[in-house]
């Protein structure tokens, strides 16, 4: 099932000499529980579109549908509401509010929905993510990859039809950022959760089922990662893996 | 310890990048430096206008002393703050050949040095001033229709250049009587039968009688003198007197011409090196009291009064405080808002080796390269405001100073003293030190990494708020969250808000108290006035029962009343009757606060002994003096005011009066008003070193139904029972009191009359004074001639002119509204230094949270929810601001109060509460406002921009 659709997705900076096209007519769709990985050098626009298909930044050109709904015809509001209902970002440098504790971070896009507290997914996700200890600690007091493990917490929380990581291990080390993919994909296996992720590392982007390559905002590669299944079942360290 | 230039470049840098944030922390310093500039300089503007001005009212001189020997003046002369003196001495009464004033036939000369004449204002009319001693200028009151600023005089010229024979001469009173005695009350003569006595050149001029006749006696030679100038009468030219003042100039060597002569000698002071008791020193000095040119002392800050000279003292260093607290908070505030992005760049200086010294030298460099520019910027423009400022109170001091006088428009001149710049440029460095230290130091105790990051070490933990978000959704949680574990951060607009607050109520609560002294201290005639609707025409009759022939009649009264009410241009005429301590009340009905207070009046005055002229102790206590006075005399005074039974019902019916004892009692029934307000001023057992005041809500124990005897004299006493005690907003409408130093008794015309039969009257008539208020049809132009033709002919009946309301406004209210310009402008300036803060740290608290911001929106916030979580946010900084400022106010009201309380005595100052509304909804909005209008600023740029300027 077609969860995400791009057709012809152009983002235009700046005019005349200094015009730069950091995504020229990219179009490309992700099947429901997919995990994406976009990979490309630095400024080939994966970033960009990245944050287009999440809705916090708008194409020049082109749509972008996410569960059969067009993001950019929506205005604002409805957009933000979408946002918090239908996708889930992760942040390379976490992007946590600061004022709110491990718990209050993680439903924040749950409670902005108007919906109570739901205590019993809370203390799920919260395990999930091995920060049950931790929970009532501001972020500031928190290593960076818990912080980035209580944004991939935020991320999912609330079954978002897709989550979207922009190079989420580009500000941990090694261990960290294995430890982070580890939950990305286990999220990704067990709840059957669409994934798109941005990643300069090839060995990351190898995890996915599925690689695109970007460079100077056009689609260069689109393939399925079918040999590589193996490796990455190691990395999980469970069988099951599709 | 290391080089600090390259931290001040970058500082530099830092600066010009962040243009808005230097441009706020710029205006602030300049704005600080504006008011401390009108603090210095316009104080020394303010009271050398005043004194100007003031000058124009007994002349520029600051003490005189009256009948002074040669060798007294010579003393005083030696004193180190005696700066100047001008001698004027008394050369006798003179006939004058054209006089046309039939009451003053006279001309009194005196002789001035020639500087006095600048000194005690002679206004030169027409002519010039005399320049030798045989030269005249004459006061205008040598014609009948002086005081009349519109008199031609240019049919009087003629007079200049009239050259007469003077002959002085003293005068004796000589009484034709048999027997008895004849007394002059104003004088203080008594002229027994047959006897001749000395009378002083001021005693008026009376033709002879039957009872008595003056004796002229020539001294000395004639004198030639030409009268070269005609000037305006002075405070010094009575009407009462029998001659009209004229001047001759006199050299220095016509003074003193023998051992015996005495002269009045006005002395001009070193005003800087007077001391408290500077005055009271010369006084002992020649052992004679001096007269203190009271308008220009006070306004010079020297009155003779030291609890007034503390209190102009106490309002110059309060005013100061406030601005350095106000311009302090609002640089502090800057640099605490731009403490991450200066931790930053500090931050990498510190991780390539800068120093704790240099980080905190980056501060104060900031701060005073930018003071160095501030300053002659803020003194510039402070000085435009002060002439302004002064132009735009020149007609309040004038109108304090002269009330219903027409004066010259006296122009404003800046006067800056070189101690005034020295206070700016100190104060100014202080203020800016003071506010950078705290910023500085917490700086330069930051490490590295920690500065880099702007993160603060917090090692507490936070439980969810589950409450706060149920009942206010995510909005209440974040806003709860940023409110109490981001503290710092909401610090700057909560303090902006609470010292805005503070200074404005505290200001204005000093304002009252400034208002209730000068009240009490100004306003301490007991005065009873009639609310008078616009168009209400106002007679006034007295002496009712002591007229004399040729006086008004009560039978006139009647007949006139009778007349009016006939007169179908009239719709209703009100009478009420009143007589202004008409009773006598015995200690036992007052109040024991009253009492405390009385006693504290006479503590202030000193009283501790009196004695009898046989040498008899009469009382060597204030106790005793008090029970003298007041046990045993029942020195309690008590007014009558019988009103129209339609204005008294509805003052009872506001006070809910017992209508059984008011209107069905067979007995002598009344509202007793019995606030009471004692001062130095209205309550006089002896001299007073300071202004006392004491304010009693009530100052008697009687209860409704309680009865009292209201004393007319030793032997003749009415009873009379309390039906209401009225409080003013009972009776504010309909009667004006003020200087309430006696009990007043409201009474109805029923009352009144049995209490009139009681005390065997004739008629009600017989308590003092009747007040017609009548209001005409339409614009009552015929009555009104009527009114004033009738009461033109006689001297007990009154018509009080339309301007009434204008006339009545007293010198205190004069003073009041000086004062609340004053204050006004204070608060405008100061409002604009809090204005300007809470702009600030609003903005800036917005702009540090736009990446909180883009990553709420990010994970789904709308801009709508943002907005509600900024309302709730600044609903609580609100909050915790208003609660601070009440209890610091609260603070500050409980020290205004306990100063005025031990400097002036127990007053009673109202909490402008009207004010405080208002400045607390007035804050609402613009903290809202600005709120919500910075964030929406911020609407139009990009999520992504914010998200990807840095982390959060």
């Amino acid at each position: 099932m077609e969860i995400l659709r791009c057709d012809h997705l152009s983002k235009i900076y700046g005019s005349g000499e200094t015009r730069v096209a950091a995504l020229d007519d990219v179009s490309f769709s992700v099947e429901k529980g997919e995990f994406v990985s976009i990979i490309g050098p630095s400024g080939s626009g994966k970033s960009t579109l990245l944050h287009i298909l999440g809705g916090v930044d708008k194409p020049t050109e082109g749509t972008v549908t996410i569960c059969g709904t067009d993001i950019h015809k929506l205005n604002e509001d409805k957009l933000a509401i979408f946002r918090r209902r239908q996708i889930g970002l992760v942040y390379q440098f976490y992007n946590l509010l600061p004022v709110l504790n491990v718990d209050e971070n993680i439903i924040l896009p749950y409670l902005l929905d108007g919906r109570g507290m739901d205590k019993a997914r809370l203390d799920q996700v919260v395990e999930q993510i091995g920060l049950t200890e931790r929970r009532n600690n501001l972020p500031s007091q928190l290593s960076g990859g818990q912080q980035q493990r209580v944004s991939i917490g935020r991320a999912i929380f609330h079954h978002p039809a897709i989550v979207l990581a922009d190079e989420p291990t580009g500000n941990l080390d090694r261990k960290n950022g294995e430890e982070i993919m580890k939950l990305l994909i286990q999220s990704n296996r067990e709840q059957n959760q669409t994934l798109i992720l941005i990643t300069h590392d090839e060995s990351i982007a190898l995890m996915a089922d599925r690689m695109i390559c970007i460079e100077d905002g056009h689609i260069i590669r689109d393939e399925r990662i079918r040999s590589l299944k193996s490796e990455r079942a190691s990395f999980v360290g469970n069988d099951e893996v599709r | 310890m290391g080089n600090t230039k390259i931290v001040h470049q970058i500082t530099g840098q830092y600066m010009k990048m962040n243009k808005k944030r230097t441009l706020t922390t710029f205006l602030g310093i300049v704005f600080m430096v504006l008011l401390l500039t009108c603090v210095f300089v316009g104080k020394d503007t303010a009271i050398e206008y005043m004194r100007e001005v003031a000058s124009e009212k007994n002349g520029k001189w600051h003490i005189a002393f009256y009948d002074l020997n040669q060798e007294d003046y010579s003393r005083l002369s030696r004193v180190d703050y005696v700066k100047k003196t001008v001698q004027s001495k008394h050369l006798g009464l003179t006939t004058i050949p054209f006089s046309e004033n039939q009451n003053r036939p006279f001309l009194n000369i005196r002789g001035m040095e020639a500087e006095g004449f600048d000194w005690c204002n002679v206004t030169v009319l027409a002519g010039r001033l005399p320049q030798n001693d045989r030269e005249l200028i004459v006061s205008e009151s040598v014609y009948a229709a002086f005081m009349n600023d519109d008199y031609d005089f240019s049919g009087q010229r003629s007079l200049l250049g009239q050259t007469f024979s003077a002959q002085f001469f003293g005068r004796k009173l000589k009484s034709l009587l048999t027997e008895g005695e004849t007394f002059f009350p104003y004088d203080g003569v008594t002229l027994k039968a047959g006897a001749v006595v000395d009378i002083t050149d001021s005693f008026p001029y009376f033709a002879d009688t039957d009872s008595f006749q003056i004796l002229y006696e020539n001294i000395g030679d004639p004198m030639e003198y030409t009268v070269v100038g005609i000037m305006k009468s002075t405070d010094t030219d009575l009407s009462s007197d029998a001659g009209a003042l004229a001047y001759t100039c006199l050299k220095k060597e016509a003074f003193y011409l023998n051992a015996s002569e005495e002269n009045n000698v006005f002395i001009m002071l070193d005003l800087d090196r007077l001391k408290v008791d500077s005055i009271w020193e010369l006084e002992n000095l020649v052992g004679k009291q001096c007269e203190e040119n009271d308008y220009v002392m006070i306004f010079s800050g020297k009155s003779g009064d030291k609890n007034l000279n503390f209190m102009i003292t106490a309002c110059e260093v309060f005013f100061l405080s406030l601005i350095i607290l106000a311009s302090v908070v609002l640089i502090y505030n800057v640099f605490n808002l731009s403490y991450r992005e200066r931790c930053k760049y500090l931050g990498m200086l510190s991780s390539v080796g800068a120093t704790g010294k240099q980080k905190r030298s980056s501060v104060y460099y900031e701060a005073f390269s930018l003071l160095r520019l501030a300053l002659p910027l803020g003194f510039g423009l402070g000085l435009p405001v002060i002439y302004f400022g002064m132009r735009f109170l020149s007609p309040f001091i004038q109108q304090v100073l002269f009330m219903d006088l027409v004066v010259r428009q006296i122009p404003v001149s800046l006067k800056i003293t070189v101690s005034a710049v020295l206070f700016v440029i100190a104060f100014s460095i202080l203020t800016v030190f003071v506010s950078a230290y705290l910023p500085a130091r917490h700086i330069s105790k930051v490490g590295a990494i920690q500065s880099i990051r702007g993160e603060e070490k917090n090692k507490k933990q936070y439980n969810t708020s589950r409450q706060l978000g149920k009942w206010l959704g995510a909005e209440g949680m974040l806003a709860g969250s940023f409110l109490t574990r981001q503290r710092r951060k909401r610090r700057g607009i909560s303090l902006a808000i609470t010292v805005f607050l503070v200074i404005l109520l505290v200001t204005s609560y000093a304002s009252k108290g400034i208002h209730t002294v000068l009240d009490k201290k100004l306003g301490n005639e007991y005065e009873l006035r009639l609310h008078r609707q616009p168009g209400d025409l106002y007679l006034e009759y007295f002496e009712i029962e002591e007229a004399e022939e040729g006086y008004y009649q009560n039978s006139d009264y009647q007949a006139l009343k009778e007349e009016l009410s006939r007169n179908p241009e009239i719709e209703k005429i009100q009478e009420i009757v009143s007589e202004i301590y008409a009773f006598y009340l015995e200690d036992s009905f007052v109040s024991d606060a009253y009492r405390e207070a009385v006693k504290g009046i006479m503590k202030a005055q000193n009283i501790t002994e009196k004695k009898d002229k046989e040498g008899n102790v009469v009382y060597s206590s204030i106790e005793e003096a008090y029970n003298r006075h007041f046990v045993e005399y029942r020195n309690h005074g008590m007014t009558l005011v019988v009103l129209p039974d339609e204005m008294f019902r509805k003052i009872a019916e506001n006070c809910h009066g017992n209508e059984d004892i008011l209107y069905r009692s067979p007995g002598v029934s009344g509202i007793l008003l019995d606030h009471r307000s004692v001062t130095t001023e209205n309550l006089i057992f002896g001299k007073t070193e300071g202004f006392k005041a004491y304010d009693i809500p009530h100052a008697s124990s009687l209860k409704v139904g309680d009865s009292f005897q209201a004393y007319v004299d030793n032997a003749n006493y009415a009873e009379i029972t309390i039906g209401a005690i009225a409080e003013e907003e009972d009776f504010r409408d309909y009667l004006q009191v003020s200087g309430e130093s006696f009990f007043t008794l409201l009474m109805d015309r029923s009352s009144a009359e049995k209490l009139a039969a009681s005390l065997e009257h004739d008629s009600i008539y017989q308590f003092g004074t009747a007040d017609l208020i009548i209001t005409p049809k339409g614009d009552g132009k015929a009555v009104r001639q009527k009114l004033i033709e009738v009461s033109g002919a006689v001297d007990n009946l009154i018509y009080v002119a339309d301007d009434y309301a204008e006339m009545a406004k007293t010198f205190s209210t004069a003073i009041g509204n000086l004062v609340d310009w004053m204050l006004i402008c204070f608060v405008v300036l100061t409002s604009m230094i809090c204005l300007l803060n809470l702009i600030s740290s609003i903005q800036g608290r917005i702009l540090d949270q736009k990446q909180e911001f883009a990553v709420l929106q990010s994970v789904g916030m709308t801009r709508k929810q943002i907005e509600k979580m900024l309302c709730l946010e600044a609903g609580g900084i609100l909050a915790e601001a208003f609660l601070i400022s009440v209890l610091l106010s609260e603070g500050f009201f409980a020290l205004i109060r306990y100063g005025l309380n031990a400097l002036v005595g127990r007053l009673n100052i109202v909490v402008p509460y009207g004010l405080v509304a208002g400045a607390f909804v007035g804050t609402v909005l613009v903290v809202f406002g600005l709120t919500i209008g910075f964030f929406r600023r911020v609407k139009d740029e990009n999520i992504l921009e914010n998200i990807r300027n840095d982390s959060v």
